[in-house]
């Protein structure tokens, strides 16, 4: 007899001596069941690890909910989009200035011109 | 209820530096080394190679884009172009500004108006409308270091 014939076969004994219970012990083990239950909070109820869960150092914590998987998930993308639109911002803010830098250097005025003050003043006084 | 304040904690945190670090990789993207331009690039700019190393990756970027127009100017606009560009890469970043701003303001005058303030400069700056476009007649005061962007 090998080790799972030995398992079935208290199984099979325990089984049977389930089934063989005094009605009125089942239901003594029962309410005892259900007042131990009773006691406990529901908050500790939702955190007891399931059957088959792995464990992993949280103490029966199973991880994100889905919800918040999706809401990081889409977080992260609305992140990833907001980035790449203030990128692409700044680089069509580059080209237009790039346009703008080409008249500039080749006007008939030199930058210098335009960067001082009083050619400010003058632009002010001739509109 | 602690576990579901970390947990959001952790989650805000984590799109937090996500975003930052896309915005900061995407923004202080370096720009190209004079090496990876394309011939006809280092052609247009060529009077800025010497400085190239030292210009922020913005200044690159413009200056990069600025070419793109070059074809499109005349002869003489782009001779005008060349000449200027070192006295252009070496103007504090506040007076690139005001010029941008100011030339913005003086292109959106009519011809005459245009003529009269142009005549006006010239009376007043007579050695630099005299002399050829040259990066000394655009920089008629000693150059500083490139400033940052």
């Amino acid at each position: 007899m090998n080790e799972k014939d030995f398992a079935q076969g208290i199984l099979r004994h325990l089984d049977r001596g389930t089934r063989e219970l005094d009605s009125a012990l089942v239901g003594r083990l029962h309410e005892a069941r259900f007042a131990a239950l009773s006691r406990v909070p529901v908050r500790e109820l939702r955190l007891l690890p399931s059957a088959g869960a792995s464990s992993s150092g949280f103490s029966g914590w199973e991880g994100p909910s889905a919800l918040w998987r999706t809401t990081l998930v889409a977080l992260m993308i609305a992140a990833a989009i907001a980035a790449f639109s203030l990128w692409k911002a700044q680089d069509q803010d580059a080209d237009d200035d790039g346009q703008l830098d080409a008249k500039l250097l080749s006007s008939e005025l030199p930058p210098q011109a335009f960067a001082q003050k009083d050619f400010g003043a003058w632009l002010q006084e001739t509109r | 209820m602690a576990a579901g304040n970390s947990l959001r904690a952790l989650l805000l945190a984590a799109v937090l530096s996500a975003g930052a670090a896309s915005w900061t990789a995407l923004a202080h993207e370096p720009g190209p080394r004079w090496d990876a331009l394309t011939p006809e690039q280092k052609t247009i700019l060529a009077p800025a190679q010497k400085d190239w190393d030292n210009l922020t990756p913005l200044q690159r970027k413009r200056l990069l884009n600025a070419a793109k127009h070059y074809p499109s100017l005349t002869p003489a606009e782009q001779a005008r172009f060349e000449a200027r560009i070192p006295a252009w890469t070496h103007l504090p970043r506040e007076e690139r500004e005001t010029a941008r701003k100011n030339f913005k303001q003086f292109h959106r005058l009519p011809p005459e108006k245009k003529a009269e303030v142009k005549s006006r400069w010239r009376a007043d700056h007579p050695e630099a409308a005299s002399a050829p476009p040259t990066p000394a007649a655009v920089s008629p005061t000693p150059a500083p270091a490139p400033a940052a962007q």
